[in-house]
This record gives C-alpha cells, sequence and structure tokens, in this order.
C-alpha cells in the first residue's frame, strides 16, 4: 500500500478527470455524489481515522500530469503544505497562485459571494503571463485544493472546513486560516500545472447533469 | 461597472453578461467592438564568423514584431451578446471594447496554460497521425494544454505525449479556453467548402493542407 492517498472531491462524473486520477501513484479514496459542504465530518473522520503519511485533496475538475504529482509528492518532505496551480476559469488569465498582500482582509467579507471573489481576489494572482518568470516554488496565499498536499497533523490541526451553504469554500476558508496563523506556508510548484476544466460563460461550469445521484465512498485500499 | 465576458470555445462570442443600470445612466446604451488579428513576424538572421582554425560559429538573432491588422467594427445593444466573425479557424484575436467613446477592455487570444480543444475528424487513420503532429508541434509553440475529441485518439494511449485530455469525438464538454475543428466541412445543402473553416478553399488540399489553413492561416513565419 502506498504512504500517500488523495482525496477527491468527487461531485460530478468527469470520466477523463478519474482516468487521470487512477493512473497516479498513489492510494485513492472518492467522496461521490457529495456536495462539498456535506464533506466536513466525513473527511476529518477519514483522516483521523487513517494513518497514511501524506494527504492530498483535489476537486473532481482537475487534472495533473502523472510525474508532476511525484514531484509534489516529493517536495512534502520538504514543505508542510505543497499545492499544483491552475487557472481559476479557463477563459480567464488569473491562476491559483496568489501573492500574500492583504489576502486575510480582501476575502470574508460579510457579503462574501462568487462575484466578490472574481472581482477583488483575482486583482492579487499572478497571470499566466507571469508564471515563466517566478521561482520553481512560489509562496502563495491561497492552493485552491489543486492537488494540495500535507501531512497528518497539518490536517488535524486545520480540519476541512466550510463556509455557510451554499459557499462551501473549503479551500479559502483553509487558506485564510493558514494565513492568519503565519505558522505554516503554503508553496506551489510551478512544473505542477493543473488543467482546469472549467469555463465561465452562459454554459455553466457547474452543470448539474454530470452529478452523481448516489452518494459513495469509494477506495482503492 | 460592465462586465463583458468573452468566449474563444467555439467561434468568438462577446457578451456583455452584465449590465450597470446606474453606470449605463445618460450615456450610451450600446457598446463597440473592434476586432483585430495581431500579425506576428519572426526573422532570424544566420551568420557565420570563421576563426583561425576555420571554424564557424553560428549566430542566430530572433526578432519578432508584431502589428494589429483590423477586421471588423461591430456596436451592439448593452446586455446582448456579439459575434463579431464567423470564422471556426484560428484567428491570432486582439479585441478593444469601448462604451461611451472610450477604450473600456481589451483582449488578446493567448493560450498559454489554457486548454485548446481540438474536434478531428479525418478521413482515415493516416490523415489523423498527420494532424495529431501538427498539433503537437502547436502545443509546443503555444505553450498549451490540449485535449482532443476523437473515438480513436480516446480509445488508445497512444497518443497521450499530445492529448491531456481525451473525449469521443460528439462529446459535449466545452470547458476550454479555444475549441477548433479539423476536418472537411461543406456549407449546407451543398458541396462548396465552407470557408468559415477553410479560408482558401478545399481543392487540392492534401491532410497537411487542411490542418495548416485552419491553424495557420493567420499566422506569418518568415
Amino acid at each position: 500500500m502506498h504512504d500517500t492517498v488523495l482525496m477527491i472531491l468527487s461531485v460530478r462524473n468527469i470520466q477523463s478527470v478519474i482516468d487521470c486520477n487512477l493512473s497516479l501513484p498513489c492510494e485513492k479514496i472518492w467522496f461521490k455524489g457529495y456536495k462539498e459542504y456535506e464533506l466536513a465530518p466525513i473527511i476529518n473522520d477519514f483522516i483521523n481515522n487513517s494513518n497514511f503519511k501524506y494527504y492530498f485533496i483535489t476537486s473532481d475538475d482537475a487534472l495533473i500530469k502523472k510525474e508532476n504529482f511525484i514531484e509534489l509528492q516529493h517536495q512534502l518532505q520538504y514543505h508542510h503544505i505543497i499545492s499544483g496551480w491552475c487557472l481559476y476559469r479557463q477563459n480567464a488569465n488569473h491562476t491559483t497562485i496568489t501573492k500574500l498582500n492583504n489576502f486575510k482582509n480582501l476575502i470574508f467579507k460579510p457579503q462574501f459571494t462568487s462575484t466578490y471573489l472574481i472581482n477583488n481576489i483575482t486583482q492579487h494572482t499572478y497571470k499566466t503571463h507571469e508564471i515563466n518568470s517566478l521561482p520553481d516554488i512560489i509562496e502563495s496565499a491561497f492552493t485552491g485544493w489543486c492537488y494540495t498536499g500535507m501531512r497528518k497533523h497539518i490536517w488535524q490541526k486545520y480540519p476541512f472546513q466550510t463556509l455557510q451553504w451554499p459557499f462551501s469554500s473549503s479551500d479559502l476558508l483553509f487558506s485564510k486560516r493558514i494565513v492568519q496563523d503565519n505558522i505554516y506556508k503554503q508553496y506551489i510548484l510551478k512544473q505542477a500545472h493543473v488543467i482546469h476544466l472549467s469555463h465561465y460563460y452562459n454554459k455553466s461550469y457547474f452543470d448539474p447533469s454530470t452529478c452523481f445521484n448516489n452518494k459513495e465512498i469509494i477506495k482503492t485500499f | 461597472m460592465h462586465n463583458f465576458t468573452i468566449d474563444y470555445s467555439d467561434g468568438l462570442i462577446i457578451d456583455n453578461n452584465y449590465c450597470d443600470n446606474d453606470y449605463a445612466l445618460n450615456k450610451e446604451s450600446h457598446y463597440m467592438v473592434k476586432t483585430y488579428f495581431l500579425h506576428k513576424k519572426i526573422k532570424r538572421s544566420l551568420q557565420t564568423y570563421p576563426d583561425q582554425l576555420g571554424i564557424t560559429a553560428t549566430i542566430e538573432e530572433i526578432e519578432k514584431s508584431s502589428d494589429k491588422i483590423l477586421l471588423t467594427v461591430n456596436n451592439c445593444n448593452l446586455n446582448c451578446w456579439l459575434k463579431p466573425s464567423f470564422n471556426k479557424f484560428f484567428v491570432p484575436y486582439y479585441l478593444e471594447i469601448y462604451y461611451n467613446k472610450e477604450l473600456y477592455i481589451t483582449d488578446t487570444l493567448d493560450c498559454k496554460f489554457k486548454l485548446v480543444n481540438f474536434t478531428l475528424h479525418p478521413k482515415d487513420n493516416r490523415e489523423l497521425y498527420t494532424w495529431l503532429n501538427v498539433i503537437e508541434n502547436f502545443k509546443k509553440q503555444m505553450q498549451c494544454d490540449i485535449s482532443i475529441k476523437n473515438d480513436t485518439v480516446a480509445s488508445t494511449t497512444e497518443f497521450d505525449h499530445i492529448a491531456d485530455v481525451k473525449y469521443n469525438t460528439n462529446d459535449t464538454n466545452q470547458q476550454y479556453y479555444l475549441g477548433l475543428h479539423i476536418g472537411r466541412f461543406y456549407q449546407p445543402n451543398s458541396q462548396n467548402p465552407d470557408t468559415n473553416y477553410h479560408p482558401t478553399g478545399l481543392h487540392n488540399k492534401n491532410s497537411l493542407d487542411i490542418i495548416n489553413d485552419i491553424l495557420y492561416y493567420y499566422t506569418t513565419i518568415i
């Protein structure tokens, strides 16, 4: 059995993502059909009651190359939190790599909405044309669950939490706590570019017809 | 402030998806779009200087220059979408959106780190291999990710070094930045080639010509 597990938030049935995750050299656990806000107790129970060395988490619409995932695993020897990166949406130039300045002040205002996120948070992210000039390892204020990995004790210190329904945003909430406490740093591996199958336009990036109808937890171990 | 969405996933569509009525008070009720294509030239100069031992050094100079050429100018009512061009082949677009006679936003088609989808309709496997070789080159040039919609590609791992994401030919997924169709396309109820896909037609075109027309018609590399 591998010492690494990948936790997959699997609301939608996207075959190319399933194939990608199956090819990765680690154990996997799919939280199939669960909405993000339903998962807090389930994911935290799983982490507390399992004994892997490294725990990675990803969304259901992200793909990574196998060699880049292996490098992320390798980098966890040296960093507490490591992650890949992706575009917010395919028709945006903003990446999930976020500058530390003003991050904790910007998000989580009382009227937090996804429009607020797009209009404000993305001002502080690196854009695609800036990526090549960045170092190989970049400190970021945000990971976006782009194959974000850390050890068990960090997951236990910062358990999976979501905002009040319908704004789950567990990734934002996690990063906010990390930045506020300033104990651990979130690092992004530049080579670990993740493909985000998400395009923000009339055709919704969240297509309910692709959602699983049943809830199920599937493990490879 | 108004918000515009620019969608390249099937041709080009510009949409004023949010109209700020307060901002629009006493201003024009329409926006204007100027559509350009970016013309890029790459010039390479090779010079050799033999030294005393007769060894020649090769110096390569790469000079890039780009210019924009106006394609269309369109006006569109607020809250409405606009198709400034019906072209379905690759056009290196540069867009300027004006509101109330002032430049509001610009956008350049830039595939870097983004997902480009190719829906492939080859006549046989030889043509498929030819096209995939060109797509591999396109991927390197653009530094983009590639998804392929084709039953043959979807059923094998042979092209996984090119295709980052694979779909069957008829998959309806459109979660990508730029969408291109490669094949032979005709006008409805006619034998005439559809010039929205084939800017120079199909007469005497081989497999390589077809994909080169679709990908490189607006690109000149010297």
